[in-house]
């Protein structure tokens, strides 16, 4: 029996190695190579919840959805370490930087990515609770690593909202235990809780399901608590952007698929769908009209990460597990590259303006096509994997009678698609700015194109066998 | 109880207590400031005086300057007869008069007057008090409104009289006493808002409303004074007196000794507040006023949940 | 308004809330956050002592070790180290604070009304800590500075942590001491941030960080 913890071991031992500033010149490379490793690590773990078996340990198990999301966040942690071996000591030749401070974002990204693995796997609404605190707290120093106004105006917002957020999912969640007053013993764990569902409060049941939506939405950026999302997102440096974007509000959606799990299963789906698939919707129109407006590059794809997590909670309201968890992986896949390749240019061409870069595809060609390309996948465009979860999404909800929240969709997503698509030509194409000094280096955009090839392959590859095995998930023990 | 006992509490209590009150408050501070201060019973040897001294009227005064303070003495006396400030002193067929509507009402035509008298002389002075105490009416009146209408609502009768005699609920009694308390410290001019001592005219209030009086008008001025605070100070006494469980059952004697007693107290207690604290700067006293406002909300919340 | 122990205790508990929505000074607020807390821990010894559970008065002690004295001393040395005294509304002054407060606890006990739990231990107590979760949300989003910000947040944590005492029998001890834990980690590093914040900006005034637009 292979315990779970393993899983914990690599990311403390990158944290521990953070302890020591004598570390740091060699410190980015290990860490980088510590979480490649990891990579086949958690594939051979979680092999077997893949074939339907619940892995359990404690309060926390490996079941099909854990195990899908364990894996996309370890793909994603381990590309955007990879990219801060080249991009952190390039940045800190400019900014120079204590060697504790720097080794101190090992630390917090090892114990930041314990938490992320935590979140998907615990099977007790009140551990999982801590766990997305505990992602907060760690990643709040982490957002603030340049330490200029910026950064810091945007590490307060993230640290204060997402905090008051995290209060409401804990009101959530003791109003869910106190829902029980009915029976003889009260639980906060999850499969307990679908068992007994039907003999729950309905009335606090559903004051529960508000309280834990407005506090884990608030982590996961529904649209109107998504207000530090974009300040966050694009202060941070680029690899904690894309483990933000790529992994955390994963975290944060599982989080909503579970308790929408125990409220479905006492029967108040519809109460589910009536919440989740207007939000969603309205999230996904509001973010596409924000994108439009946006002058900074990085800016532009937090938003876009708005976006996609409203098309998740829709995903999610409509019951539709196979399609959020294709969604989110290929979303993962899509959004990492595309932060890691605009920290590239960030690094070299020393701006994030849109108004001020362009001509990426003659600086740096191999960067231009991947920018382009990852650019593609996330505004939803075929051979990526992106088109095809949008498309399923789209034909559940348009197969469940949902107008309203189809054609919001589908005119969030158009014009999402066009922002992108205008924005990125501006930067990709045109004659080259002359603020390029410095030469690209071609390496810098390995890991991108690797993910992007990815979510390529899961653009072309998604048959049937696909399908099933994804439907496969979540039949087994426990969705 | 006769209508002889009553007519003699009535009468110990506009003409003893008042100044002794006055005198027992000026003492302590004194003593708090590391003084002797004046003898307890100075007060009437002052009113005495200034009874026998020659009134001077400014030539730009109207017939409001003279008669203001007399309507405000007929008042503060009207008041101490009817408000049960020691215990419900009044013939049961008298209650409605006491009403705490009607009350509030001639608080505020005495202090409408007062204030007009302020301004008649012209004087720089009596404008800047006419105005502050202006405003800290606007602040004061909803407070006893309010508390008061929570008594009311809590006991289920509008006059003062058997008010306070009903009273169940310790929680509504203390908040209506705190609220009163606050509001008096207000209404009366006594620090925290406003020094009675201080002798800067641009920090005054009240003592900048009556600068220009004098003689047997200022007599009748302070003699209200010192009415009101019995008034007032002995109202919060009973609403705390009125949450001790089983003091209502006691005889009225008893009611009424512990009344004046601690009224007494109380006045003691507020001036050694006086000689520890500070007076609030003006900006600040909505801030203050605001505890007494919150208060006797709360009351009214509490005393509309029971119903 | 039955009158025992545990009801006493929520009432004081809220009343200290409303109380800190009418004061400006930040060490006043703190002292104000202190009772709050010892209330809050009286009450978990109330219901330990109710209960014959021994598990309930360590709580009460971590609970008030925690958020009633480590975590407002440690706000009390950064307001002194950063010069913060006064912090005065951002939209209104103290004294429409303490009426707006007042507002929050009559609509907490509104809505605590229905959210009481038949089988809980008080329905006061539901409605108290639903006005402390509502005070703790005026506070946050009426106060300038950064510090009366994170003030605010301990308030509506104790509301929560109130209404899990009152209302739930046997909630798992592991997450309520997690929550208290965590949230001084958290404390801990909203302090640091702010005292970063005072470096950069030379203010903690929330209204006034304007960097980042649309």
């Amino acid at each position: 029996m292979i315990p779970i913890g393993l899983l914990a071991v690599l990311p403390l031992v990158v944290a521990g190695l953070g302890l020591f500033p004598r570390s740091s010149p060699w410190l980015p490379r290990a860490a980088a190579g510590l979480m490649t490793l990891q990579v086949p690590l958690v594939l051979w773990i979680c092999l077997p919840a893949f074939s339907g078996v619940r892995i359990v340990w404690g309060d926390f198990a490996i079941d099909g959805l854990g195990a899908a999301f364990t894996c996309i966040t370890t793909i994603v942690v381990a590309a955007a370490l990879i990219q801060a071996s080249f991009l952190l000591p390039a940045g800190r030749a400019n900014h120079p930087m204590s060697d504790r401070r720097f080794c101190l974002f090992y630390t917090l990204a090892g114990l930041f990515v314990v938490a992320m693995y935590s979140a998907p796997l615990a099977q007790n609404l009140g551990y999982m609770w801590m766990a997305l605190e505990a992602t907060t707290l760690m990643s709040a120093p982490l957002v603030d690593f340049h330490r200029n106004r910026a950064s810091l105006e945007a590490t307060w917002k993230y640290l204060l909202l997402c905090s008051v957020g995290i209060a409401f999912a804990l009101f959530g969640t003791v109003l869910f235990f106190a829902a029980q007053h009915g029976l003889l013993q009260g639980t906060l764990s999850t499969p307990g809780l679908m068992a007994t569902a039907k003999s729950l409060d309905p009335k606090l049941l559903r004051v529960a399901y508000v309280f834990c939506l407005l506090g884990y939405g608030t982590k996961a950026g529904i649209f109107p608590l998504h207000n530090w999302l974009p300040d966050a997102h694009s202060e941070a440096p680029a690899p904690v952007s894309a483990m933000l974007s790529g992994a955390l509000l994963n975290c944060a959606l599982v989080a909503i698929w579970r308790v929408s799990q125990v409220v479905s299963a006492a029967g108040q789906d519809d109460f589910v769908r009536s919440l989740l698939v207007p939000a969603g919707a309205i999230t996904v129109l509001a973010a596409g009209l924000m994108l439009i407006r946006q002058h900074d590059l990085k800016r532009m794809w937090a938003y876009s990460s708005v976006e996609h997590v409203g098309l998740l909670v829709v995903a999610i309201g409509m019951g539709a597990g196979p399609i959020f968890v294709l969604h989110a992986f290929n979303h993962s896949l899509a959004k990492t590259a595309l932060f890691l390749i605009s920290g590239n240019i960030l690094e070299v061409l020393g701006t994030r303006s849109l108004s001020k870069l362009s001509g990426i595809l003659r600086f740096a060609p191999l960067w231009g096509i991947v920018l382009v390309g990852a650019g593609f996948a996330i505004a939803g465009s075929p051979p990526f994997g992106t088109f095809l979860s949008e498309w399923l999404l789209l034909k559940t909800t348009f197969t469940g009678n949902q107008v309203f929240a189809s054609v919001a969709l589908v005119a969030g997503l158009t014009i999402a698609f066009l922002g992108v698509m205008s924005h990125l030509a501006g930067v990709v194409f045109g004659p080259e700015s002359d603020k390029s000094k410095l030469k690209p280096v071609p390496s810098w955009a390995a890991a991108p194109a690797v993910l992007l090839a990815g979510s390529l392959v899961a653009g072309i590859a998604v048959t049937p066998t696909a399908m099933s095995f994804l439907k496969s998930l979540f039949e087994a023990a426990g969705r | 109880m006769t209508i002889f006992e009553l007519a003699l509490f009535h009468a110990i209590n506009l003409l003893a207590i008042p100044l002794m009150l006055a005198g027992v408050v000026r003492k302590v501070k004194a003593r708090m400031q590391m003084r002797i201060g004046a003898p307890v019973l100075q007060a009437f040897h002052d009113l005495a005086k200034l009874l026998r001294k020659t009134e001077t009227i400014s030539e730009n005064a109207s017939w409001v300057f003279i008669w203001a303070p007399r309507v405000g003495f007929a008042v503060a006396v009207i008041l101490t007869v009817l408000v049960p400030w020691a215990g419900s002193l009044l013939p049961a067929a008298w209650a409605p008069a006491s009403n705490f509507v009607f009350v509030l009402y001639l608080l505020a035509l005495s202090r409408f007057l007062s204030l007009l008298a302020a301004l008649d002389t012209g004087s720089a002075f009596g404008g800047l008090g006419a105005s502050r105490e202006a405003m800290i009416s606007v602040l004061v009146e909803p407070t006893l409104l309010i508390g008061l209408a929570a008594l009311a609502v809590h006991t289920g009768s509008a006059d003062l009289q058997t008010m306070f005699g009903l009273i169940t609920s310790p929680m509504v009694a203390i908040l209506v006493g705190v609220a009163l308390l606050l509001a008096s410290l207000a209404e009366l001019s006594r620090m925290p808002i406003d020094d009675p001592t201080t002798h800067l005219e641009l920090t005054m209030v009240h003592e900048a409303m009556i600068l220009e009086n004098s003689g047997p008008n200022l007599f009748l001025i302070e003699y209200g004074t010192a009415l009101r605070m019995c008034v007032f100070l002995g109202l919060s006494c009973q609403a705390f007196l009125s949450a001790v469980p089983g003091f209502r059952e006691t005889p009225l004697a008893v009611q009424y000794a512990t009344g004046v007693l601690s009224l007494f107290a109380l006045g003691i207690a507020m001036a050694v507040a006086e000689g520890i604290g500070v007076k609030l700067k003006w900006r600040s006293v909505p801030n203050f006023l605001a505890f007494a406002a919150a208060s006797s909300f709360l009351a009214a919340l509490i005393a509309a949940a029971e119903r | 308004m039955s009158l025992s122990g545990l009801d006493l205790m929520a009432a004081a508990a809220a009343a200290s809330a409303v109380w800190m929505c009418g004061v400006s000074g930040v060490q006043t607020q703190l002292r104000g956050l202190v009772l709050q807390t010892a209330a809050i821990a009286i009450v978990c010894m109330i219901l330990g002592a109710r209960e014959h559970e021994g598990h309930y008065y360590g709580l009460a002690l971590v609970v008030f070790a925690v958020k009633g004295a480590a975590i407002p001393v440690f706000l009390s040395w950064a307001a002194r180290r950063l010069g913060v005294r006064k912090d005065s509304g951002a939209y209104f002054g103290p004294a429409i604070g303490l009426l707006a407060g007042c507002a929050a606890l009559v609509a907490g006990l509104f809505i605590g009304r229905d959210l009481a739990v038949p089988m809980g231990t008080s329905a006061g107590a539901a409605g108290m800590s639903m006005a402390l979760v509502f005070i703790g949300m005026l506070l946050m989003t009426t106060r300038r500075l950064a510090i009366s910000q994170l003030i605010a947040l301990l308030t509506l944590e104790n509301g929560i942590l109130l209404f899990g005492l009152t209302q739930t029998k046997g909630m798992p001890l592991m997450v309520e001491m997690g929550a208290v834990f965590e949230i001084l980690v958290g404390v801990l590093i909203g302090g640091l941030v702010i005292f970063r914040l005072n470096r950069s900006f030379e203010h903690i005034d929330v209204t006034n960080l304007r960097e980042l637009r649309r």
